[in-house]
């Protein structure tokens, strides 16, 4: 894999924003900060975390990415290949898969995320409503019963559109497969999507590496709360949560984890 | 009209109000214009009414200083002739608590405000109908704005009102006399932000600001020289002294704000040791709480973090209205006290400007290249962001009648701000 430098824009708790030609392209979540003096910066300790961090990376810092080690210069590594994740057998699926959500639910949050969204200025509401259109599509094909086939269809099809280092759709197409591959082999029975993302020529090295866990149906966090959540409000409730992520790679794929609910369940 | 139509003309309606809701923060003009007794400065404000900080909360829920400080506050109204017999009115509800902000008030701390306490009254010049108050304030350590009720404090209370407060209102009446429309609360805290002040914890500079403009009247008062250089002394030796005032000024600014249709402006930060709550200026008086943190702070010798009490205030008025904790890199003294290094005070100004929507027009930091403090927190760009407001605070014990044991930065809690947002898509049909 090729090497990628990219400069910070800024720092955040939870994570780096990293620039391309003058925008803003990608969130880097940080589970686990290294530096050279084999200091280790503990997520736990929330609100100085983000002190010290920022005494290893400022705005205007280059970054490289290389798979899944993200370096600054030669004084700090960011290590993602043994970020912590949630997997499928771990989580708490019980609710979800027992639940009485309907359409009318998957449709009003679907609603409710894209017009907060375009509130937070995080999509566009062409963005919201092309990645709405998408949405009607999958729940097309969903209702023909060739999930597997069509949907990769589709992601042929979209994968790689829209702006940022992660694409608008390769975000959204992320949340639908996280959520399709954790949830209906145990909600229905289905087989996991098997998608080789290598054959997805369209979009780039990070946004491939993060397709990858998303087709292992990797469950983090705060997906587990969406997961676990009692009825559609408190459900939103997560999904918020999820709008602060990246510029609009958070918005995308709390689309897409709508989307992979109202075809798991 | 389609949806996405509806939701871009919501937008403009949201910037629209958001640039009134601002400007009127730093147009606004507050004045100290008089002192008077709470019960009859404070619209609103009767006999057995305590107000108290933060959002609404029962006695049964108060935090220990909070609980403290009402029990104080009875003692010193003499409603009660000990702690016990307080705590049972209060129980009973025989004494009635309610929220300062509900009644145009702030205090720091447990922000307790009786009948008979003397408050400063601040008036808008741009509109003069309108008026905050707030109480005095007493130093620090062993007081009752940080929970102790001993008799010390009760002494001190009524010292204030014997005669700090007739010495202070007779020197406000008498810059007034002097053709002057009372004190300028906004021009003493640009010019103490030049000089190293936040305005929240570190206020050195707005106190030495004030006994200069004050200092003459003080001294023209035809009250005994003993009594008027007892006053000047507590004074000067408190450089708290204009929190309570500055306070004042800033919940005057913040209610200019208030009630703009479509505004996300937070117009209220506030804590009750308890919940930390706020409201927005487009919601009307709804709180959007969650559980108060507990700040990081730098402890007094013989505390630590487990003896303290989560945060507690409506000291977070400055913050809202763009100073305090948001003017620290202004102030790098602070770090003294509230911990931390200056590197971070800068950080912070820097950060709190993703999460607002101006830079203040007249609250400059001359190290940030003389920018504007952040002012007008956004409850959009808090969640879009991920980041809250930070603060820095003082801390009480978490046991009644234990006092201040720290001072230090808390950063608030994101819920508030999500429940707020969501609530806003509910009211304006999104």
């Amino acid at each position: 894999m090729n090497n990628k430098t990219f400069k910070v824009h800024s720092v955040f708790p939870k994570g780096v924003y990293v620039e391309l030609g003058g925008d803003i392209v990608f969130d880097i979540a940080i589970s686990r900060v290294r530096s050279e003096a084999g200091i280790t910066i503990n997520p736990d300790t929330y609100s100085w975390w983000l002190v010290d961090l920022s005494r290893y990376i400022s705005r205007g810092d280059r970054v490289i990415v290389d798979g899944d080690l993200i370096a600054l210069e030669n004084t700090l590594e960011i290590d993602l290949g043994d970020a912590e994740v949630y997997i499928a057998d771990t989580m708490r699926r019980g609710k979800i898969c027992g639940a009485t959500y309907n359409k009318e639910d998957f449709e009003w949050l679907a609603r409710k995320t894209a017009n907060i969204a375009i509130l937070l200025e995080k999509l566009s509401a062409e963005e919201a409503e092309a990645l709405n259109e998408i949405i009607r599509k999958i729940r097309r094909i969903a209702g023909e019963g060739n999930i597997g086939e069509d949907l990769f269809e589709i992601l042929r099809e979209y994968i790689g559109l829209g702006r940022g280092l992660t694409p608008i759709f390769d975000d959204f197409a992320s949340g639908i497969l996280t959520i399709y591959n954790s949830l209906a082999i145990r909600c229905s029975g289905k087989r996991p999507l098997e998608l080789n993302i290598e054959d997805l020529k369209r979009t780039t090295d990070i946004s491939k590496y993060i397709l990858r866990n998303a087709v292992k149906g990797a469950i983090y966090e705060p997906i587990e709360k969406i997961l676990s959540a009692d009825n559609r409000y408190e459900m939103l409730e997560h999904i918020i949560d999820l709008l602060s992520i990246g510029h609009s790679s958070g918005a995308a794929f709390s689309l897409g984890v709508i989307a992979g609910l109202m075809i798991s369940i | 009209m389609d949806s996405q139509e509806r939701i871009g003309g919501i937008k403009e309606e949201i910037e629209r109000a958001n640039s009134t809701a601002v400007e009127r923060i730093m147009e606004s003009e507050p004045y100290w214009v008089d002192m008077e007794l709470s019960i009859k400065a404070i619209p609103g404000m009767r006999d057995y009414m305590l107000l108290h900080a933060g959002p609404p909360i029962k006695y049964e829920r108060a935090s220990g200083p909070l609980r403290g400080a009402l029990i104080g506050a009875a003692i010193y109204e003499g409603w009660a002739s000990s702690p016990e017999e307080a705590d049972r009115m209060l129980r009973r509800g025989e004494i009635v608590i309610k929220p300062a902000h509900h009644l145009s008030s702030v205090g720091p701390m447990a922000g307790v405000i009786s009948p008979r306490m003397p408050v400063y009254i601040v008036r808008d010049r741009r509109n003069p109908e309108r008026y905050a108050y707030s109480n005095m304030n007493e130093g620090i350590g062993r007081v009752l704005r940080y929970g102790v009720y001993d008799r010390d404090v009760i002494d001190r209370l009524r010292w204030m009102e014997r005669v700090l407060y007739p010495v202070l209102r007779e020197a406000i009446r008498a810059m007034r006399r002097d053709d002057k429309e009372g004190l300028d609360i906004k021009s003493l805290i640009a010019q103490a932000i030049h000089m190293g002040d936040d305005c929240h914890n570190r206020l050195v500079a707005a106190t030495t600001l004030f006994i200069k403009e004050m200092a003459p009247y003080i001294f023209s008062t035809d009250f005994e020289r003993s009594l008027v250089r007892e006053a000047y002394s507590f004074i000067y030796g408190n450089p708290f002294t204009t929190l309570n005032i500055v306070m004042a000024g800033a919940k005057v600014m913040t209610m200019s704000a208030h009630g703009v249709k479509y505004s996300t402006i937070v117009t209220v930060m506030a804590r009750n040791g308890t919940e930390f709550g706020i409201r927005v200026s487009g919601l009307g008086d709804e709180w959007f709480t969650a559980p108060a943190p507990v700040p990081k702070g730098v402890w007094f010798p013989g505390y630590s973090e487990k003896d303290a009490n989560p945060d507690i205030g409506d000291s977070a008025i400055t913050e809202t209205a763009g100073f305090g904790g948001f003017a620290m890199a202004a102030a790098p003294a602070i770090v003294s006290w509230v911990g931390g290094s200056v590197e971070f005070a800068v950080e912070n100004t820097r950060r709190m400007y993703q999460i607002t929507y101006a830079k203040h027009r007249y609250f400059t930091i001359p190290y940030l290249e003389m920018q504007g403090t952040p002012t007008g927190i956004d409850i959009r760009k808090v969640v879009a962001t991920g980041i809250t407001p930070t603060i820095n605070t003082g801390i009480a014990h978490r046991e009644p009648n234990k006092g201040q044991i720290g001072a230090g930065i808390v950063t608030m809690p994101i819920e508030p701000f999500k429940t707020a947002l969501r609530r806003f898509a509910e009211v304006y049909g999104l």
